[in-house]
Protein backbone atom coordinates (compact mmCIF):
# COMPACT_ATOMS: atom_id res chain seq x y z
CA UNK A 1 0.00 0.00 0.00
CA UNK A 2 1.18 3.59 -0.75
CA UNK A 3 1.78 6.83 1.03
CA UNK A 4 -0.11 8.96 -1.65
CA UNK A 5 -0.08 12.87 -1.48
CA UNK A 6 -2.92 14.73 -2.57
CA UNK A 7 -2.63 18.33 -3.91
CA UNK A 8 -6.11 20.35 -4.19
CA UNK A 9 -7.07 23.77 -3.11
CA UNK A 10 -10.63 22.32 -2.89
CA UNK A 11 -11.76 21.49 0.61
CA UNK A 12 -14.62 19.43 -0.30
CA UNK A 13 -11.67 17.47 -3.15
CA UNK A 14 -9.96 17.06 0.57
CA UNK A 15 -12.77 16.32 2.25
CA UNK A 16 -13.92 13.01 0.21
CA UNK A 17 -10.68 11.74 -2.15
CA UNK A 18 -8.80 11.05 0.58
CA UNK A 19 -11.07 8.64 2.02
CA UNK A 20 -11.67 6.68 -1.58
CA UNK A 21 -7.58 6.05 -0.80
CA UNK A 22 -7.72 5.21 2.79
CA UNK A 23 -10.49 2.52 1.96
CA UNK A 24 -8.36 0.54 -0.26
CA UNK A 25 -5.60 1.06 2.66
CA UNK A 26 -3.49 3.70 1.33
CA UNK A 27 -2.18 6.82 3.37
CA UNK A 28 -2.73 9.70 2.83
CA UNK A 29 -0.74 13.23 3.31
CA UNK A 30 -3.56 16.23 1.59
CA UNK A 31 -1.41 19.65 0.53
CA UNK A 32 -3.66 22.61 -0.29
CA UNK A 33 -1.30 23.56 -3.81
CA UNK A 34 1.68 22.87 -5.27
CA UNK A 35 4.04 24.77 -2.93
CA UNK A 36 2.88 22.91 0.16
CA UNK A 37 3.24 19.59 -1.67
CA UNK A 38 6.53 20.22 -2.62
CA UNK A 39 7.63 20.08 1.03
CA UNK A 40 6.05 17.04 1.55
CA UNK A 41 7.77 15.28 -1.06
CA UNK A 42 10.98 17.09 0.05
CA UNK A 43 9.85 15.49 3.74
CA UNK A 44 9.03 12.06 1.94
CA UNK A 45 8.70 9.44 1.43
CA UNK A 46 5.53 9.96 -0.96
CA UNK A 47 4.81 6.86 -3.46
CA UNK A 48 2.52 8.97 -5.33
CA UNK A 49 1.26 12.56 -5.94
CA UNK A 50 -2.12 12.82 -7.21
CA UNK A 51 -2.44 16.45 -7.98
CA UNK A 52 -5.27 19.35 -9.18
CA UNK A 53 -3.60 20.73 -12.67
CA UNK A 54 -5.41 24.31 -12.31
CA UNK A 55 -4.35 25.81 -8.37
CA UNK A 56 -3.73 29.27 -7.17
CA UNK A 57 -0.37 30.29 -6.77
CA UNK A 58 2.26 27.04 -7.79
CA UNK A 59 -0.34 24.94 -9.56
CA UNK A 60 -0.01 21.13 -10.66
CA UNK A 61 1.79 21.86 -14.16
CA UNK A 62 4.35 23.96 -12.13
CA UNK A 63 4.88 21.01 -9.41
CA UNK A 64 5.93 18.65 -12.08
CA UNK A 65 7.86 21.07 -13.74
CA UNK A 66 9.52 21.56 -10.29
CA UNK A 67 9.77 17.78 -9.08
CA UNK A 68 11.69 16.80 -12.69
CA UNK A 69 13.98 19.85 -11.70
CA UNK A 70 14.88 18.68 -8.16
CA UNK A 71 14.56 15.26 -9.65
CA UNK A 72 12.14 13.40 -7.88
CA UNK A 73 10.95 10.03 -9.39
CA UNK A 74 7.66 10.07 -8.00
CA UNK A 75 4.96 9.61 -10.28
CA UNK A 76 2.09 12.28 -10.80
CA UNK A 77 -1.60 12.13 -11.26
CA UNK A 78 -3.25 14.88 -13.00
CA UNK A 79 -6.18 15.99 -12.48
CA UNK A 80 -8.88 18.71 -13.94
CA UNK A 81 -12.67 19.71 -14.21
CA UNK A 82 -12.02 20.76 -17.75
CA UNK A 83 -14.56 19.15 -20.00
CA UNK A 84 -13.23 17.68 -23.16
CA UNK A 85 -13.93 20.04 -26.06
CA UNK A 86 -13.02 23.32 -23.66
CA UNK A 87 -9.62 23.86 -22.72
CA UNK A 88 -9.06 21.91 -19.43
CA UNK A 89 -9.04 18.57 -21.53
CA UNK A 90 -5.57 20.35 -23.06
CA UNK A 91 -4.30 20.95 -19.71
CA UNK A 92 -4.48 17.11 -18.91
CA UNK A 93 -2.86 16.27 -22.36
CA UNK A 94 -0.40 18.97 -21.64
CA UNK A 95 0.30 17.73 -18.21
CA UNK A 96 0.71 14.16 -20.10
CA UNK A 97 3.33 15.55 -22.00
CA UNK A 98 5.02 16.85 -19.12
CA UNK A 99 5.34 13.63 -17.75
CA UNK A 100 2.09 12.88 -15.37
CA UNK A 101 1.34 8.95 -15.02
CA UNK A 102 -2.13 9.31 -15.55
CA UNK A 103 -4.92 11.77 -15.95
CA UNK A 104 -8.19 11.76 -13.93
CA UNK A 105 -10.73 14.30 -15.87
CA UNK A 106 -13.10 15.61 -12.88
CA UNK A 107 -15.80 14.25 -11.52
CA UNK A 108 -14.63 10.56 -11.50
CA UNK A 109 -15.46 7.64 -9.74
CA UNK A 110 -13.98 5.33 -7.20
CA UNK A 111 -12.95 2.87 -9.52
CA UNK A 112 -11.76 5.27 -12.16
CA UNK A 113 -9.40 6.65 -8.95
CA UNK A 114 -8.53 3.13 -8.25
CA UNK A 115 -7.31 2.41 -11.81
CA UNK A 116 -5.07 5.72 -12.04
CA UNK A 117 -3.36 4.85 -8.73
CA UNK A 118 -3.08 1.46 -10.42
CA UNK A 119 -1.41 2.68 -13.41
CA UNK A 120 0.51 5.16 -11.34
CA UNK A 121 1.99 2.77 -9.21
CA UNK A 122 2.58 -0.23 -11.62
CA UNK A 123 4.92 1.84 -14.06
CA UNK A 124 7.48 3.34 -12.25
CA UNK A 125 10.32 2.36 -13.93
CA UNK A 126 10.54 5.50 -16.13
CA UNK A 127 8.95 4.20 -19.49
CA UNK A 128 5.85 6.18 -20.84
CA UNK A 129 2.52 5.74 -18.88
CA UNK A 130 -0.69 3.76 -20.96
CA UNK A 131 -3.14 5.87 -22.03
CA UNK A 132 -5.09 6.53 -18.51
CA UNK B 1 4.15 36.30 -13.38
CA UNK B 2 5.72 37.82 -16.15
CA UNK B 3 4.32 39.92 -19.21
CA UNK B 4 6.91 39.54 -21.97
CA UNK B 5 6.76 42.29 -24.40
CA UNK B 6 8.56 42.14 -28.14
CA UNK B 7 8.86 44.98 -29.95
CA UNK B 8 11.71 46.43 -32.05
CA UNK B 9 10.38 49.78 -31.75
CA UNK B 10 11.88 51.60 -28.16
CA UNK B 11 8.82 54.67 -28.74
CA UNK B 12 6.29 52.07 -28.92
CA UNK B 13 7.36 49.67 -25.91
CA UNK B 14 7.89 52.75 -23.85
CA UNK B 15 4.11 53.40 -24.46
CA UNK B 16 2.92 49.88 -23.59
CA UNK B 17 5.20 50.15 -20.87
CA UNK B 18 3.83 53.18 -19.24
CA UNK B 19 0.09 51.49 -19.93
CA UNK B 20 0.72 48.15 -18.22
CA UNK B 21 2.62 49.55 -15.45
CA UNK B 22 0.02 51.87 -14.32
CA UNK B 23 -2.68 49.08 -14.71
CA UNK B 24 -1.17 45.61 -13.54
CA UNK B 25 1.12 44.08 -10.97
CA UNK B 26 3.22 41.44 -13.32
CA UNK B 27 6.57 42.01 -13.73
CA UNK B 28 7.30 43.29 -17.76
CA UNK B 29 10.41 41.86 -19.77
CA UNK B 30 11.42 43.79 -23.02
CA UNK B 31 13.32 42.90 -26.04
CA UNK B 32 13.42 43.84 -29.37
CA UNK B 33 13.09 40.60 -31.18
CA UNK B 34 16.63 39.10 -30.60
CA UNK B 35 16.39 37.28 -27.72
CA UNK B 36 13.52 35.06 -27.72
CA UNK B 37 14.78 32.42 -26.80
CA UNK B 38 16.12 33.28 -22.75
CA UNK B 39 12.48 35.01 -22.68
CA UNK B 40 10.35 32.00 -23.45
CA UNK B 41 12.12 29.83 -20.82
CA UNK B 42 10.94 32.48 -18.44
CA UNK B 43 8.90 29.51 -16.17
CA UNK B 44 6.15 32.59 -15.13
CA UNK B 45 5.22 33.56 -18.22
CA UNK B 46 1.66 34.00 -18.84
CA UNK B 47 1.39 36.56 -21.49
CA UNK B 48 3.15 37.70 -24.33
CA UNK B 49 2.53 40.81 -26.33
CA UNK B 50 3.91 40.63 -29.34
CA UNK B 51 4.57 42.86 -32.93
CA UNK B 52 4.46 41.21 -36.09
CA UNK B 53 7.27 42.89 -38.05
CA UNK B 54 10.42 41.61 -36.37
CA UNK B 55 14.07 41.44 -37.54
CA UNK B 56 14.54 38.15 -39.39
CA UNK B 57 11.04 36.48 -38.08
CA UNK B 58 7.44 38.06 -37.55
CA UNK B 59 5.23 37.99 -35.08
CA UNK B 60 3.01 35.05 -36.47
CA UNK B 61 6.37 32.51 -36.35
CA UNK B 62 7.18 33.37 -33.06
CA UNK B 63 3.44 32.69 -32.35
CA UNK B 64 3.52 29.09 -33.70
CA UNK B 65 7.06 28.51 -31.96
CA UNK B 66 4.87 29.93 -28.41
CA UNK B 67 1.98 27.20 -29.30
CA UNK B 68 4.44 24.53 -29.61
CA UNK B 69 6.81 25.10 -26.82
CA UNK B 70 4.42 26.58 -24.23
CA UNK B 71 0.53 26.39 -24.93
CA UNK B 72 -0.48 27.83 -21.68
CA UNK B 73 1.23 31.16 -22.06
CA UNK B 74 -1.39 33.45 -23.47
CA UNK B 75 -0.62 35.72 -26.76
CA UNK B 76 -1.89 39.30 -28.01
CA UNK B 77 -0.17 40.88 -31.14
CA UNK B 78 0.07 44.35 -30.76
CA UNK B 79 1.00 45.85 -34.11
CA UNK B 80 1.57 48.74 -36.78
CA UNK B 81 2.46 46.34 -39.04
CA UNK B 82 -0.48 43.92 -39.69
CA UNK B 83 -2.88 43.25 -42.07
CA UNK B 84 -6.54 41.38 -41.94
CA UNK B 85 -4.61 38.53 -43.32
CA UNK B 86 -2.14 38.49 -39.98
CA UNK B 87 -4.86 38.50 -37.72
CA UNK B 88 -7.01 36.06 -39.33
CA UNK B 89 -4.35 33.62 -39.30
CA UNK B 90 -2.89 34.71 -36.12
CA UNK B 91 -6.29 34.31 -34.39
CA UNK B 92 -6.82 30.98 -35.71
CA UNK B 93 -3.30 29.79 -34.74
CA UNK B 94 -3.39 30.81 -31.39
CA UNK B 95 -3.44 34.88 -30.87
CA UNK B 96 -6.19 35.66 -27.82
CA UNK B 97 -6.46 39.04 -29.28
CA UNK B 98 -4.76 41.11 -31.74
CA UNK B 99 -4.78 44.79 -31.01
CA UNK B 100 -3.65 47.68 -34.03
CA UNK B 101 -1.22 50.28 -32.75
CA UNK B 102 -3.86 53.15 -33.36
CA UNK B 103 -6.44 50.94 -31.29
CA UNK B 104 -4.19 50.68 -28.01
CA UNK B 105 -7.13 51.93 -25.49
CA UNK B 106 -8.24 48.19 -26.11
CA UNK B 107 -4.88 46.90 -24.44
CA UNK B 108 -5.80 46.72 -20.96
CA UNK B 109 -9.11 45.20 -20.97
CA UNK B 110 -7.45 42.38 -23.28
CA UNK B 111 -4.74 42.08 -20.67
CA UNK B 112 -6.62 41.83 -18.06
CA UNK B 113 -8.69 39.27 -19.47
CA UNK B 114 -5.69 36.91 -20.34
CA UNK B 115 -4.50 37.42 -16.99
CA UNK B 116 -7.87 36.37 -14.86
CA UNK B 117 -6.36 33.06 -16.24
CA UNK B 118 -3.93 31.22 -14.94
CA UNK B 119 -3.67 29.48 -17.80
CA UNK B 120 -4.36 31.80 -20.61
CA UNK B 121 -2.84 30.53 -23.57
CA UNK B 122 -5.44 27.49 -23.63
CA UNK B 123 -8.21 30.31 -23.34
CA UNK B 124 -7.52 30.61 -27.42
CA UNK B 125 -10.50 30.21 -29.54
CA UNK B 126 -13.25 30.40 -26.93
CA UNK B 127 -15.30 33.89 -26.94
CA UNK B 128 -16.16 35.74 -23.88
CA UNK B 129 -18.94 34.05 -22.81
CA UNK B 130 -17.34 30.94 -23.91
CA UNK B 131 -14.75 31.20 -21.72
CA UNK B 132 -16.85 32.06 -19.08
CA UNK B 133 -19.22 29.00 -19.69
CA UNK B 134 -15.69 27.43 -19.26
CA UNK B 135 -14.91 28.56 -16.08
CA UNK B 136 -18.50 27.57 -14.62
CA UNK B 137 -18.23 24.23 -16.36
CA UNK B 138 -14.88 23.99 -14.29
CA UNK B 139 -16.34 24.84 -11.57
CA UNK B 140 -19.11 22.41 -11.57
CA UNK B 141 -16.76 19.38 -12.77
CA UNK B 142 -15.10 20.26 -9.31
CA UNK B 143 -18.24 20.35 -7.54
CA UNK B 144 -19.84 16.89 -8.81
CA UNK B 145 -16.48 15.52 -8.02
CA UNK B 146 -17.19 15.39 -4.23
CA UNK B 147 -20.53 13.99 -5.29
CA UNK B 148 -19.96 11.42 -7.34
CA UNK B 149 -16.94 10.40 -4.88
CA UNK B 150 -19.27 10.53 -1.78
CA UNK B 151 -22.33 8.71 -3.56
CA UNK B 152 -19.77 5.85 -4.54
CA UNK B 153 -18.47 5.73 -0.87
CA UNK B 154 -20.93 5.58 0.98
CA UNK B 155 -21.99 2.10 -0.29
CA UNK B 156 -18.82 1.16 0.85
CA UNK B 157 -17.41 3.06 4.21
CA UNK B 158 -18.55 1.94 7.42
CA UNK B 159 -16.66 4.18 9.57
CA UNK B 160 -19.48 6.84 10.93
CA UNK B 161 -17.67 9.64 11.17
CA UNK B 162 -16.70 9.07 7.53
CA UNK B 163 -19.69 8.55 6.15
CA UNK B 164 -20.95 12.02 7.93
CA UNK B 165 -18.13 13.84 6.05
CA UNK B 166 -19.15 12.38 2.71
CA UNK B 167 -22.42 12.99 3.18
CA UNK B 168 -21.55 16.67 4.12
CA UNK B 169 -19.41 16.75 1.21
CA UNK B 170 -21.94 15.76 -0.74
CA UNK B 171 -24.85 18.42 0.53
CA UNK B 172 -21.67 21.41 -0.12
CA UNK B 173 -21.10 19.91 -3.59
CA UNK B 174 -24.80 20.26 -4.49
CA UNK B 175 -25.14 23.48 -2.92
CA UNK B 176 -22.37 24.72 -4.80
CA UNK B 177 -23.61 23.12 -8.38
CA UNK B 178 -26.97 24.94 -7.51
CA UNK B 179 -24.98 28.21 -7.07
CA UNK B 180 -23.28 27.59 -10.16
CA UNK B 181 -26.29 26.74 -12.21
CA UNK B 182 -28.01 30.14 -10.46
CA UNK B 183 -25.41 31.68 -12.57
CA UNK B 184 -26.12 29.93 -16.21
CA UNK B 185 -28.75 31.84 -17.32
CA UNK B 186 -27.07 34.97 -18.13
CA UNK B 187 -24.83 32.91 -19.92
CA UNK B 188 -27.30 31.09 -21.87
CA UNK B 189 -27.17 31.68 -25.54
CA UNK B 190 -29.72 34.34 -27.08
CA UNK B 191 -33.15 32.65 -26.05
CA UNK B 192 -33.30 29.42 -28.57
CA UNK B 193 -36.82 28.63 -29.84
CA UNK B 194 -38.20 26.87 -27.28
CA UNK B 195 -39.80 23.44 -28.68
CA UNK B 196 -43.04 23.74 -28.72
CA UNK B 197 -44.78 20.48 -26.66
CA UNK B 198 -47.71 18.64 -28.80
CA UNK B 199 -50.39 19.68 -26.88
CA UNK B 200 -53.55 16.87 -25.75
CA UNK B 201 -56.87 17.04 -26.22
CA UNK B 202 -58.62 16.48 -23.12
CA UNK B 203 -57.37 12.52 -22.70
CA UNK B 204 -57.64 11.29 -19.11
CA UNK B 205 -53.89 9.83 -18.20
CA UNK B 206 -53.00 7.61 -15.58
CA UNK B 207 -50.17 8.89 -14.24
CA UNK B 208 -47.88 7.00 -11.20
CA UNK B 209 -44.65 7.59 -9.63
CA UNK B 210 -44.04 6.90 -6.07
CA UNK B 211 -42.59 10.33 -5.33
CA UNK B 212 -44.49 12.90 -4.90
CA UNK B 213 -42.84 15.82 -6.05
CA UNK B 214 -42.08 14.00 -9.54
CA UNK B 215 -45.85 12.96 -9.78
CA UNK B 216 -46.89 16.58 -9.32
CA UNK B 217 -44.09 17.77 -11.76
CA UNK B 218 -45.29 15.78 -14.31
CA UNK B 219 -48.78 16.36 -13.46
CA UNK B 220 -48.41 20.29 -13.74
CA UNK B 221 -46.11 19.32 -17.69
CA UNK B 222 -49.60 17.38 -18.46
CA UNK B 223 -52.79 19.35 -17.27
CA UNK B 224 -51.27 22.67 -18.67
CA UNK B 225 -51.22 20.65 -21.92
CA UNK B 226 -54.24 19.43 -22.64
CA UNK B 227 -54.36 16.08 -20.72
CA UNK B 228 -56.55 15.07 -17.57
CA UNK B 229 -54.65 13.50 -15.01
CA UNK B 230 -55.19 10.64 -12.31
CA UNK B 231 -52.28 9.79 -10.06
CA UNK B 232 -51.48 7.02 -8.34
CA UNK B 233 -48.39 6.17 -6.07
CA UNK B 234 -48.05 2.77 -5.56
CA UNK B 235 -49.14 -0.39 -8.34
CA UNK B 236 -52.30 -1.06 -6.42
CA UNK B 237 -53.65 1.73 -7.04
CA UNK B 238 -52.54 1.65 -9.92
CA UNK B 239 -54.87 -1.14 -10.60
CA UNK B 240 -57.45 0.21 -8.69
CA UNK B 241 -57.65 3.86 -10.80
CA UNK B 242 -57.41 1.58 -14.19
CA UNK B 243 -59.97 -0.63 -13.01
CA UNK B 244 -62.46 2.10 -12.09
CA UNK B 245 -61.25 4.26 -15.26
CA UNK B 246 -60.70 1.89 -17.41
CA UNK B 247 -63.20 2.91 -20.39
CA UNK B 248 -61.85 6.44 -20.16
CA UNK B 249 -58.30 5.99 -19.66
CA UNK B 250 -56.07 6.94 -22.45
CA UNK B 251 -52.75 6.21 -21.70
CA UNK B 252 -50.86 5.13 -18.43
CA UNK B 253 -47.69 6.44 -17.42
CA UNK B 254 -45.51 4.67 -14.84
CA UNK B 255 -42.47 4.12 -13.26
CA UNK B 256 -40.82 0.97 -13.54
CA UNK B 257 -39.40 1.05 -9.70
CA UNK B 258 -43.09 1.95 -7.82
CA UNK B 259 -44.16 0.13 -4.68
CA UNK B 260 -46.45 -2.70 -3.58
CA UNK B 261 -46.47 -4.03 -7.11
CA UNK B 262 -43.51 -3.54 -9.04
CA UNK B 263 -43.30 -1.56 -12.48
CA UNK B 264 -43.24 -5.14 -14.37
CA UNK B 265 -45.85 -7.01 -12.39
CA UNK B 266 -47.64 -4.11 -12.89
CA UNK B 267 -47.81 -3.85 -16.30
CA UNK B 268 -48.41 -7.87 -16.71
CA UNK B 269 -51.46 -7.37 -14.70
CA UNK B 270 -52.81 -4.15 -16.42
CA UNK B 271 -52.30 -6.48 -19.97
CA UNK B 272 -53.99 -9.22 -18.47
CA UNK B 273 -57.30 -7.38 -18.45
CA UNK B 274 -56.38 -4.44 -21.11
CA UNK B 275 -54.33 -5.78 -23.93
CA UNK B 276 -53.97 -2.10 -25.60
CA UNK B 277 -54.25 0.45 -22.94
CA UNK B 278 -50.80 2.12 -24.71
CA UNK B 279 -48.39 2.15 -21.59
CA UNK B 280 -45.19 4.67 -20.86
CA UNK B 281 -43.27 3.16 -18.56
CA UNK B 282 -40.60 5.41 -17.21
CA UNK B 283 -36.67 3.86 -15.96
CA UNK B 284 -33.39 4.87 -14.91
CA UNK B 285 -31.70 2.01 -17.66
CA UNK B 286 -33.31 1.46 -21.00
CA UNK B 287 -34.93 -1.87 -20.45
CA UNK B 288 -34.50 -4.63 -22.63
CA UNK B 289 -35.94 -5.05 -26.18
CA UNK B 290 -37.15 -8.21 -25.46
CA UNK B 291 -38.76 -7.14 -22.34
CA UNK B 292 -40.35 -4.11 -24.08
CA UNK B 293 -41.87 -6.52 -26.86
CA UNK B 294 -43.22 -9.08 -23.97
CA UNK B 295 -45.37 -6.37 -22.31
CA UNK B 296 -46.77 -4.82 -25.28
CA UNK B 297 -44.64 -1.57 -24.57
CA UNK B 298 -43.94 0.65 -27.52
CA UNK B 299 -41.96 2.99 -25.97
CA UNK B 300 -40.24 4.11 -22.98
CA UNK B 301 -38.98 7.29 -20.96
CA UNK B 302 -35.48 7.31 -19.89
CA UNK B 303 -35.33 8.87 -16.19
CA UNK B 304 -34.61 12.33 -15.35
CA UNK B 305 -36.65 13.25 -18.45
CA UNK B 306 -38.08 16.92 -18.74
CA UNK B 307 -41.65 18.12 -19.26
CA UNK B 308 -41.00 17.88 -22.88
CA UNK B 309 -39.84 14.57 -23.69
CA UNK B 310 -42.79 12.98 -21.17
CA UNK B 311 -45.29 14.96 -23.63
CA UNK B 312 -43.13 13.73 -26.62
CA UNK B 313 -43.37 10.72 -25.79
CA UNK B 314 -46.96 10.62 -24.77
CA UNK B 315 -47.95 12.40 -27.75
CA UNK B 316 -46.46 9.56 -29.91
CA UNK B 317 -47.53 7.05 -27.78
CA UNK B 318 -51.17 8.13 -28.21
CA UNK B 319 -51.09 9.83 -32.18
CA UNK B 320 -50.95 6.14 -33.99
CA UNK B 321 -53.19 4.73 -31.99
CA UNK B 322 -56.06 7.82 -32.73
CA UNK B 323 -55.04 7.55 -36.32
CA UNK B 324 -55.95 4.09 -36.54
CA UNK B 325 -59.05 4.34 -34.77
CA UNK B 326 -59.88 7.11 -37.13
CA UNK B 327 -58.63 5.45 -40.39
Amino acid sequence: MARILVVDDDPLIQATLPLALVEHGHEVVQALDGKQALKEIRRGPIDLVIADVLMPEVDGLELLRSMQKEQFQVPLIAMSGGSSRLPGADVLQLARLLGARAVLSKPFTVDDLQAAVRTALGKQDGSPGPSE
Amino acid sequence: MTIFLVDPDPTDRQRVREMLRAAVPEALLEGDGSDLDDALTVPDLRLVLLEQRLAGTTGLQVLERLRRQRPEVGVIMVTRHGDEETAVTGLKTGLLDYIPKGRLERLLPAVRQALASPKPGLLHGLSPRGRRLDSVAHDLNNALTPIRLGADLLGRVRDEAARRTLADSIIAGVHRCVALLRGLPELGAAAPAEPVPPAGRGQLVLLAAEERGCRDLARTALESNGYRVLTAGNGAEVLALHEQHRRHIAAIILDLALPVLDGIALVRALRATDASVPILPACGVPPEQALLDELGLRAFLLEPYTGYRLLDALHGLLSPRERSEES
